[in-house]
């Protein structure tokens, strides 16, 4: 489905149907499912995920987080992952837990749509069904009970191939609390228990028309953290300019070391997400508001796009591929040009002039 | 009038993308170590009047070049584009290294869209779509492998004789072909691309 077409004011509660199937998915190629489940819930309130998702974007890194989940990005704020997402509006998240289809029925009940993670393996929708263990995200909107008196939930999955509509609770339950053990077949993606976690969400910004204005001032906030970012002993999270040439250079000191760089391919694809939401973002908005210097910012928002693909996939690769250290200076500085570029373009992109018309 | 250089591949072939139901483990496509389903005859497309063709993809061994920085030697003369079937593990950028005969080098960009679910992110032609991934420990369907048909120019006009590939292990190229112009359509001033028609047939 495609997000403009879900725009408009109606309540969150008519957006989908279960006897229809029409939850609204989105996804875009280089989405990890935690862009497009966060995404589907900002659909559900009238929001169009790019407008939102998109307008941040920006180099954190926590060094002592386990990074072994496609959903994993590392936490700033107190608010949680969503509004870490959503920096320019109001959407926060909190991740809890539950153990049975009880647990998961109450807090549908009291968030209504939820973000819960379960294991491929026991998911009869997904490739890795019964062959791997990988962690993952879905959208849970809803639940019901059959004519026999089985409990069945509403399944709404955006990743490739894609699906929604009703599981038996038994499918989801074993998905949901499996212990995601250790897989050879998916070292990145595998070896952390799902552990019955779900990810509650609260929009309260309303659908609105983006202005230039803020815009320019999003484009702004990007800017300043790249410029303040910090990479000292005591930051947790490492961020911006200092954080990303800290990371670069921990990568390259990770060269001997495949087990630990593994970790930047799966960090790194909440980055690269990121950046590809900006830079979609970015050229829709030039179009929409006839500013072409926003074009240029979408083309260097791609460069870094790019730039981690190599950074992530050389990194997966590394135990096989000779000169490892070698190439991984090279990547590591395309990449740090890559953000800076994008630095330049935003900059670039927020002329005083625009701050003045208003 | 434009001239075509076929560039055989098999010596550099090192990685293996197509299996059969028989040996799925073997695929090397991805970190996922997923393939496509073998074919019962090499690719062979014409592509903006190109010739591209692929090793065999019987799924019995390597077939594809996993891009490390591979050094081939081409027909000493100007190229003004190298077209490819190839695709990456994600969409990807590198670059091409191209060795002139004046012992200069240059670079040129080179973009290929991702072989998962394809969608062409830099306008490539298809080359081959399959109906069916091949997973290590099953054939899964509804989701296929893409391979695309994609160039890269030759910007600087010196003449080239060799080049590099990128040293990128998520670049899978499966043909390459030089394209020229031809300098005197018929004469015997271009030998070497005479060989390379002669080949191309």
């Amino acid at each position: 489905m495609n997000a403009g077409s879900t725009t408009g004011t109606i309540s969150r509660a008519a957006r989908w149907d279960g006897a229809t199937g029409t939850y609204p998915q989105w996804y875009e190629d280089p989405l990890s499912c935690l862009q497009t489940t966060v995404g589907s819930i900002l659909m559900e309130h009238g929001l169009r995920p790019v407008d939102v998702l998109g307008l941040a974007c920006e180099f954190a890194f926590a060094p002592d987080d386990v990074m072994c989940e496609e959903f994993y990005r590392p936490a700033q704020s107190s608010r949680g992952v969503a509004a870490d997402l959503c920096r320019y509006h109001d959407v926060e998240s909190t991740w809890t837990t539950g153990s049975d289809a009880g647990d998961l029925i109450d807090l549908i009940e009291t968030h209504s749509s939820v973000i819960v993670a379960v294991d491929n393996f026991h998911l009869p929708f997904r490739p890795a069904f019964h062959d791997v263990h990988a962690a993952h995200l879905v959208v849970v909107p809803g639940w019901r009970r059959t004519a026999s008196g089985a409990v069945e939930f509403y399944v709404s999955d955006a990743q490739p191939p894609g699906f929604q509509g009703w599981l038996s609770a038994e499918y989801l339950m074993n998905s949901w609390t499996s212990g995601n053990p250790s897989d050879t077949q998916d070292v990145f993606f595998s070896s952390r228990e799902i552990g019955g976690r779900v990810l509650t969400t609260k929009v309260r910004s309303q659908p609105e028309e983006l202005t230039s204005d803020r815009v320019a001032q999003a484009l702004q906030g990007n800017l300043d953290r790249w410029a303040t970012g910090a990479a000292g002993p005591s930051d947790r999270v490492w961020t911006g300019r200092s954080g990303l040439r800290r990371f670069v250079e921990r990568l390259q000191d990770s060269c001997g070391d495949p087990a630990e760089l593994r970790s930047a391919y799966t960090f790194g694809w909440a980055m690269q997400a990121q950046a590809f939401l900006h830079g979609r973002f970015a050229q829709e908005f030039a179009h929409r508001s006839k500013q072409d210097r926003l074009l240029e910012v979408a083309a260097s928002a791609d460069r870094v796009v790019s730039a981690w693909s190599n950074v992530r996939l050389l990194s997966a690769h590394a135990a096989e591929t000779a000169d490892i250290t070698e190439l991984m200076q090279r990547r590591g500085a395309e990449l740090v040009h890559a953000y800076e570029q994008l630095a330049a373009d935003w900059r670039l992109a927020v002329p005083k002039e625009w701050a003045d018309v208003r | 009038m434009t001239v075509h250089k076929v560039l055989a591949l098999e010596p550099f072939l090192n990685n293996q993308a197509a299996t059969t139901p028989e040996n799925l483990t073997d695929g090397r496509l991805n970190v996922w170590r997923n393939s496509l389903p073998a074919q019962s005859a090499p690719l062979e497309i014409v592509v903006d009047g190109v010739p591209l063709r692929s090793a065999r993809l019987d799924g019995r061994g390597p077939d594809n070049v996993l891009c490390s920085g591979q050094r081939i030697e081409v027909p000493e003369r100007r190229w003004d584009w190298l077209y490819v079937i190839g695709c990456g593990e994600r969409r990807v950028r590198d670059v091409v290294t191209w060795h002139f005969t004046d012992d200069t080098v240059d670079r040129d960009h080179f973009a290929l869209s991702d072989l998962w679910e394809g969608r062409s992110d830099f306008g490539e032609e298809l080359a081959l779509r399959t109906d069916v991934i091949h997973y290590p420990h099953h054939v899964q369907e509804r989701i296929g492998i893409t391979l695309w048909c994609q160039r890269v120019p030759v910007t600087s006009r010196k003449p080239l004789g060799a080049m590099s590939l990128p040293r990128n292990p998520a670049v899978h190229l499966f043909a390459l072909t030089l394209v020229g112009q031809r300098v005197n359509a018929g004469s015997e001033d271009d030998p070497q691309i005479q060989g390379a028609s002669r080949e191309r047939r």
